[in-house]
């Protein structure tokens, strides 16, 4: 390859020719526009283009993120409220409960209560009718032991002991067949 | 008052001459500057911050703003040729703008613009065959075979088109401009060329690059059967 530079070999300029130099010039513009973007390319618009899908990722992953944030956030608080109303159900259900447990007891407590009342006056009335018939058969008995001393002392000049114990058994089996007025 | 492109360097290459033209020369040296600065870029963002500013902010507003550039024209599914158009994006931007500097634009000459057109018709093709393979290639021959030659010339008159309309505007630009500063009295030549600089240069020069790559891009997605977001 040699290159010549002398102005009187250098070919006449023109605008504008279709000739084969001019193709020639076609192709070794077409090889610079080949260079000038793989360069710029490499240097220049990719690195930037790639600044910008960087940063447009992490704002997409920050966006994304915060909406899962924020459906977290709405999923938590429809739980808690959702638990909330749980607790005031479930507190209501246990005040009802409390309630008709409290309710059943007053009446299980006054039924017992009643039924002890009953049995202890049951139990006072049987007492004092024992007490009764006690007292009836104790003043029966004083009347008699009374009668007897009184008769024994009157009879005791007329009737010998034999007699007297006959009489005395005899008016204690009349005393046992007489039904006694309360 | 010249138009012409200068031939610089004639190299010999395998018995053939090879023109090093002033266009060529004007585009290693965007090159330079375009590779040079996204290295720099590059090593300055080396530690990107979470919350950016300065340099990383007004990058990422770039490459943002290309994106959506790239959206309205193209489906999300082929955002694989945004490392391309954003160097020629680059590129031609960068080129349109150098004439405020005095440079003669690299897309000032049809050799720049119809290889940038070319290559957005390999991207076409290979983009065509890689996403619909063989539905892509039976459009060539619908509604029926006859209409091949047709069909085919009209797949190549896309990038000439392409070439033709930036080119052209461009060169339009540059010849007026040098029109100007040759014609035009002095005191004219003081202040009034900053505003046509900055409509056919700045103005026009982005609007061109905007045109190329989003009309490149439409060909592009129409290709691979989804253009602005529409799956086919």
């Amino acid at each position: 390859m040699s290159i010549l530079t002398l102005a009187a070999a250098l070919p006449e300029g023109r605008a504008f020719a279709l000739d084969l130099q001019m193709f020639i010039s076609v192709g070794i513009q077409l090889i610079n526009a080949c260079i000038l973007a793989g360069a710029l390319s490499f240097f220049l618009y990719k690195p930037v283009r790639n600044i910008l899908q960087a940063r447009s990722e992490k704002i997409e992953s920050q966006l994304s993120k915060a909406e899962t944030d924020m459906l977290e956030a709405d999923r938590l608080k429809a739980m808690y409220s959702e638990k909330l109303e749980d607790i005031e159900k479930e507190r209501l259900a246990i005040l009802d409960e409390a309630r008709a447990e409290a309710a059943q007891n007053i009446r299980q407590m006054l039924d017992d209560c009643r039924r002890d009342v009953t049995g202890i006056k049951e139990r006072a009335f049987a007492d004092v009718q024992k007490e009764r018939e006690q007292l009836h058969l104790e003043m029966a008995k004083y009347i008699l032991d009374v009668s007897m001393t009184m008769a024994g002392k009157f009879i005791s000049h007329a009737i010998d002991q034999e007699t007297q114990d006959r009489i005395f058994q005899e008016a204690i089996s009349e005393l046992e067949t007489v039904p006694w007025q309360h | 008052m010249d138009f012409n492109i200068d031939n610089l360097w004639v190299l010999q290459v395998g018995g053939q001459e090879v023109w090093i033209t002033r266009t060529i020369l004007n585009t290693w040296i965007i090159m330079a500057f375009l590779i040079v600065a996204a290295i720099v870029i590059n090593v300055l963002l080396r530690n990107p911050s979470s919350t950016p500013k300065g340099l990383q902010n007004a990058m990422e507003m770039i490459v943002e703003v290309f994106d959506g550039m790239l959206k309205t024209a193209i489906d999300p599914g082929i955002m694989y040729v945004g490392n391309w158009y954003f160097s020629v994006f680059a590129f031609i931007l960068v080129s349109n703008f150098s004439g405020v500097l005095g440079f003669r634009p690299p897309t000032a000459d049809w050799a720049t613009t119809f290889a940038l057109a070319m290559a957005t018709l390999i991207l076409i093709q290979v983009v065509g065959i890689r996403h619909r393979k063989g539905e892509y290639i039976k459009e060539f021959f619908s509604p029926n075979f006859v209409f091949f030659p047709l069909n085919l010339i009209g797949e190549l008159a896309r990038p000439i088109s392409l070439s033709f309309r930036l080119f052209g505007n461009i060169l339009g630009g540059m010849i007026l401009m040098t029109l100007v500063y040759s014609l035009a009295p002095i005191f004219v030549r003081i202040f009034f060329p900053v505003f046509l600089h900055a409509i056919f240069d700045i103005f026009f020069g982005a609007l061109q690059t905007y045109i190329f790559c989003v009309i490149s891009l439409t060909f592009v997605g129409a290709a691979a059967g989804v253009v602005s977001g529409n799956a086919e």
